[in-house]
Order: structure tokens, then sequence, then C-alpha cells
């Protein structure tokens, strides 16, 4: 014998289409069926398989990574580190400005600080983002700059 | 090792921008996301395509993601009108050439000895229609229930089983001839 006339219900039995009356009745036939256990079991291989799914080609996960990049600009809080890069750039340029007034005879280390300061800032302001803030910055500094002439020298 | 974090966690940090979150959320469901683009598109590198578009389209539309639950039946269904958007725009160019299967096919007189099992499914899969080759990708997967899977497919939730069942016998059908070489490889 190479089929039998109940294995057509293995399928309906696997995926819980019987309802209880014949579920009892095909597991006892399914007990005694050789044909039917080898369908079943068959059966229970392709349901196997389909869990498995298929296997993505392991570049996706770089070339997803790759996509979001260049398609979103970053969600990175710009705006406030704008607002803080500018604070930090007037006061940069304030000090800066404050040390041309100071006589040569300062501290060299705090010069070459400031140069520091200064090219850093530099840099800042060449990737554009900080352009309005430079305007702020440039205007305090002009102030501060204003100001500490108008102070007379101790 | 430390444990991965929750999906729901991982989803919540994406929805801040994390890109980092979403990266290893697209690696997590980067199979789901391709299995059910491949099943739709047939064709591999076109599904390579479609999952990233899945997942770049799925990182823009994250903050209209309410329950973070429920992101795998939402990327699904974002991957699944991807894919379909693809096939009828294709369809239309191609006007009903059927441009598949990188997948090799395997014919009864074409003796089928070197498939792989899982090849051997894949090969099945292919000739089945379009809806059947949908939800016998997802119904396995066992993240979703099959209530999720009817709201991906439009199916009313109670037909779920009944289309599975449906779905199961026609790739059945597909599979006579290879009996041998589905059980000889498991186990
Ligand atoms: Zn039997």
């Amino acid at each position: 014998m190479t089929s039998c006339s109940r294995s057509d219900k293995v399928l309906a039995y696997l995926t819980g289409m019987l309802k209880p009356e014949e579920r009892a009745d095909f597991e006892e036939h399914l007990a005694g069926c050789r044909l039917c256990q080898r369908e079943l079991e068959l059966e229970r291989a392709i349901s196997g398989r389909l869990a498995d799914g298929a296997e993505a080609p392991a570049r996706l996960r770089l070339q997803v990574r790759k996509r979001l990049l260049l398609a979103y600009k970053p969600t990175f809080p710009w705006k406030s580190l704008a607002g803080i890069a500018g604070m930090v750039a007037a006061v940069a340029l304030l000090v800066t400005s404050l040390a041309r007034l100071l006589p040569p005879s300062t501290d060299r280390q705090l010069e070459a600080m400031l140069r520091i300061v200064q090219r850093n800032f530099a840099s800042l302001a060449s990737t554009g983002i900080l352009g309005s803030w430079l305007l702020v910055g440039i205007a305090l500094a002009g102030l501060a700059t204003l100001i500490a002439r108008v102070i007379p020298e101790d | 090792m430390t444990a991965e974090p929750a999906v729901s966690e991982l989803v919540e940090r994406a929805k801040s921008g994390s890109r980092e979150a979403f990266g290893r959320l697209a690696e997590r469901y980067g199979d789901l996301v391709y299995g059910l683009s491949l099943r739709i598109a047939r064709d591999t590198d076109m599904a390579e395509d479609l999952s990233q578009e899945t997942f770049v389209k799925a990182f823009s539309k994250l903050h209209t993601l309410r329950k973070p639950e429920s992101f795998v039946s939402w990327l699904c269904s974002i991957a699944r009108r991807t894919a379909l958007d693809h096939v009828r725009k294709g369809k239309r160019e191609l006007t009903g050439l059927d441009r598949t299967l990188e997948i090799e096919t395997a014919t009864e007189d074409d003796p089928p000895a070197h498939l792989t099992g899982s090849k051997i499914i894949e090969n099945a899969l292919m000739k089945l229609g379009e809806r059947d080759r949908e939800l016998l990708t997802l119904a396995y997967y066992e993240e979703l229930s099959l209530a999720e899977v009817g709201k991906i497919l439009d199916i009313p939730e109670g037909n779920v089983r009944v289309y599975l069942y449906r779905a199961r016998q026609r790739l059945r059908k597909k599979l006579k001839g290879f009996e041998d070489d589905l059980l000889q490889q498991i186990g």
C-alpha cells in the first residue's frame, strides 16, 4: 500500500482544523497507520522549513545603516548645540579681544591657550552652521572691546 | 553576554532618534523583511533593495507608530506595501513578463537530489499565488500571532486559519516528488 485515503486529513489535523471528535478519531487512526505518520512527519518538516524563513544577505544591515545616514539629517539637537557653541564663541572672542588689550608682559601660556581657542573657533565657524551665532559673537565681542577701551586701565 | 534589549525599548530609543537602536531592529528583523520582500517580488536583488527601502521608510515614519509592541506587524505592513507597489509597477512596465527566479526551478524530470530542503520549499513557494506566499511567510514567524497576520494581510481574523490550511494544501501539491528529500533532511 502506498497511500492512505485518510492522509489528506493530516494537514487539517496539524493546522487545527478538525473538530474535537474528528480529531480524536483521526488520532486513533494515526496511531496505527504508518503512511499517515509519515505524512505528518513530512508536514511538520515543511512547517519547520517555513519557520526557518529566508536569510537576508549579511550586507543588508550595513546597507540600511548607510541609507539612513544618507537619507536623514541627524536628529541631534543642532539648535541647542549651536546656541551653546555661539555662546562659547562669543566668550572666546571677548576673551581674545580683551587679550589684545593686555600688555605684552602677559603670561605666554595664556596667550597660547587663547590662540588655540581662536583656531578652534575659526574651524567651528567654517562649518557654516554657526553663521548667525558668529555675528552675535562678533557683535558682543565688539561691544566688549568698546567697553574695555572706555574703562580706564589701572 | 549582555541581554538583548527588548524590542519596545529599542523602538522607543529609535523613536527619539537613535539610529543605533534602529540599526539593531533592522538587524533583528532583517531576515523577516527580506523574506517577505523576496516572496512578494520573487527576485533576490530586488528583495534586497526593497528591504532597504522598507527600513528607511520605517525609520522616517516611526513617530506615527503608537504602540511599540506592534512594531513587527507595523514593519511587515510597510515591507508588504513597498514590495507590492514595486511588483504592480513592474507588471505595468514589463507587461506580464514574470521576472523571476534566480532561484533555480526543479521539475519532475530534473532529479532534485542536489537541492537542500530550504531550496525545495523556496521553489515550491514561488509557484504559489501571491497571497499564499505572503501568508506562509508571516504565519510561521514566531513573533506574529495569526490575528496580527490577518491584520497585515487584510484577512478577517476568523478566516486566517482556513486560508493557511488551504495555502498549505497547495504548497503540499507543489512538493510532490520531493517527499524523500524533505524527510531525509530533518533531524
Ligand atoms: Zn492513514
